[in-house]
């Protein structure tokens, strides 16, 4: 009677699940209004507010953090429905599968995890 | 005056045939004429041959499921006025292993039922005159999920069980939940042995075909998410409980 | 003396199992909605990706001409029509989504379970509320480097 430990995967795909649908498609929206900064030009919240504002998100200790929760959330729910989309598509999923996707996920998370440290503590 | 329907029909006879073929058949009906009474129309009249499953004719007995146009319907309450103009194709339920004609072997959902322990396991064994006590509210948990009459239909919908035939299925979740939700069971952690294994709730992807399909209304799509929850909820206690399993 | 073994009669039973089609999710639409559900969240995967390469960016130095770079990378044409498509793709993921929650509950009020619909207005008025907050943050310029 072997435990299953699918509730692991299962629960973050839930946490992500719902961190895309209610936060991703804003941000979505609101990268539309991103504009081109002039050649030798800086960041201006004056001139451009949502330029500024994708720069806190990627840049700024706070908003770096909340990125790589965002960008968690996205990788780990949708290659946790690649594993299962791949079982649906008949092909024949082992531990390799498994372990391709989540490690990418983790290999995302933590690299997105190490930039947004390196925004906290410089 | 009665319209014609055009049926085809998915014919085995595992004595003669290699493999299934289909058989055209016209068939008259009216307003009222359910596919049930028009297959029982070319058994008495047109080919005495054909074989299939029923008996209540009013969907409570869950024998007559097959698959109708590629949905998986009960003969009794599939009506061919809603066909008119098309083609009838009636093939046997899905997912199923074909005996003969539109008869499926569920002999794999039979055993797969009886796995999940499907009665009331009590904290104490109740004397003779001893009656449980259970409040309309503690109905009202469970009642839908034991309006399951075992046709099979949920399980001709579900992709997994189809990809996986070691999948215990929608109907048989359905029926572990409906006595894990009930006031007088205490059997729950007996259940989640067979529900926490990768072929119990975990082959699931919330499809949900299985409870579009499904004649009653149970929602077992329903019942296996807030079984994942029984599960995920018996996962952790497991792990940061000493010497579980 | 009613013995019959199996030698006298055998079994004429020869169940025929239908093979399973790689394609079988095309076959109805039921299905093909499903695996077009299944599939919309890697649109938020791509914007995922997107925002990582912004976090590079910004990781790389404490001068800003990398993060430049990137603003003016999301700002292209190209990668704001892919972000339209996903934009789409991840309401899909949305709609799909809440449509999905209520059943993944079974809180009894008054006597009853709790209708979907009150999980789904509640999902609809996060969802609301969220991009709300977060228009009015990014407008206003309070949020800056």
């Amino acid at each position: 009677m072997k435990r299953s430990n699918e509730p692991i995967f299962w629960s973050i795909f839930g946490a992500g699940g719902m961190l895309v649908a209610i936060f991703v498609p804003v941000l979505i929206a609101l990268s539309f209004f991103i504009t081109k900064i002039p050649e030798g030009e800086q960041i201006n919240a004056a001139k451009s507010s949502i330029d500024a504002a994708f720069a806190w998100f990627t840049y700024s200790g706070f908003g770096s953090f909340i990125c790589f929760l965002t960008i968690s959330g996205c990788v780990w729910h949708a290659l946790h429905r690649v594993y299962h989309g791949m079982h649906d598509l008949t092909i024949h999923v082992n531990f390799a599968h498994q372990l391709i996707c989540y490690g990418l996920a983790f290999i995302i998370s933590l690299i997105a995890l190490v930039a947004c440290a390196i925004r906290m503590f410089s | 005056m009665a319209d014609k329907m055009n049926m085809e029909i998915l014919r085995y006879r595992p004595e003669q045939d290699e493999k299934p073929w289909v058989q055209k058949f016209e068939v008259p009906f009216t307003h009222e004429t359910s596919l049930l009474e028009a297959l029982c129309y070319i058994k008495d009249n047109l080919d005495g041959s054909l074989s299939f499953r029923w008996s209540c004719r009013m969907a409570i007995c869950g024998s007559c499921g097959m698959m109708v146009n590629g949905t998986p319907r009960l003969a009794c309450k599939t009506f061919l006025r809603d066909y008119a103009g098309e083609v009838m194709r009636i093939e046997p339920l899905a997912n199923f292993p074909i005996e003969r004609d539109l008869v499926v072997d569920l002999s794999d959902f039979i055993e797969k039922l009886e796995r999940i322990k499907p009665y009331i396991i009590p904290k104490e064994e109740k004397k003779d005159d001893e009656e449980y006590l259970q409040t309309p509210t503690q109905l009202e948990k469970y009642h839908q999920f034991s309006g399951c009459i075992n046709c099979g239909l949920c399980y001709a919908a579900c992709p997994q069980y189809k990809l996986n035939k070691e999948f215990i299925g929608p109907a048989v979740i359905a029926l572990a939940y409906r006595y894990n939700l009930d006031s007088r069971d205490a059997g729950m952690k007996q259940r989640l042995e067979l529900l926490n294994q990768e072929s119990g709730v975990w082959s699931c992807t919330f499809v949900g075909y299985c409870s579009q399909v499904c004649p009653k209304g149970v929602d077992p799509a329903s019942a296996i998410q807030l079984s994942k929850i029984h599960s995920t909820t018996d996962y952790i206690i497991s792990k940061i409980t000493p010497g579980a399993d | 003396m009613f013995e019959v073994t199996k030698k006298e009669a055998p079994s004429k039973r020869k169940p025929f199992n239908r093979p399973v089609e790689a394609n079988w999710w095309t076959r109805k639409k039921f299905y093909t909605m499903y695996m077009i559900r299944e599939s919309s969240v890697l649109f938020a995967m791509l914007f995922a990706l997107e925002l990582l390469a912004g976090m590079i960016c910004a990781a790389t130095g404490n001068d800003t001409s990398c993060l430049i770079k990137w603003i003016n990378f999301m700002a292209s044409w190209p990668v704001k029509i892919v972000n339209v498509i996903g934009l789409f793709a991840v309401l899909y993921h949305t709609y799909t989504w809440f449509n999905l929650m209520p059943k993944a509950q079974r809180l009894m009020v008054k006597g009853e379970p709790m209708p979907g619909s009150f999980v789904k207005v509640a999902l609809y008025g996060a969802l609301f509320i969220t991009s709300l907050v977060a228009i009015a943050l990014a407008a206003t310029g309070l949020l800056s480097i």
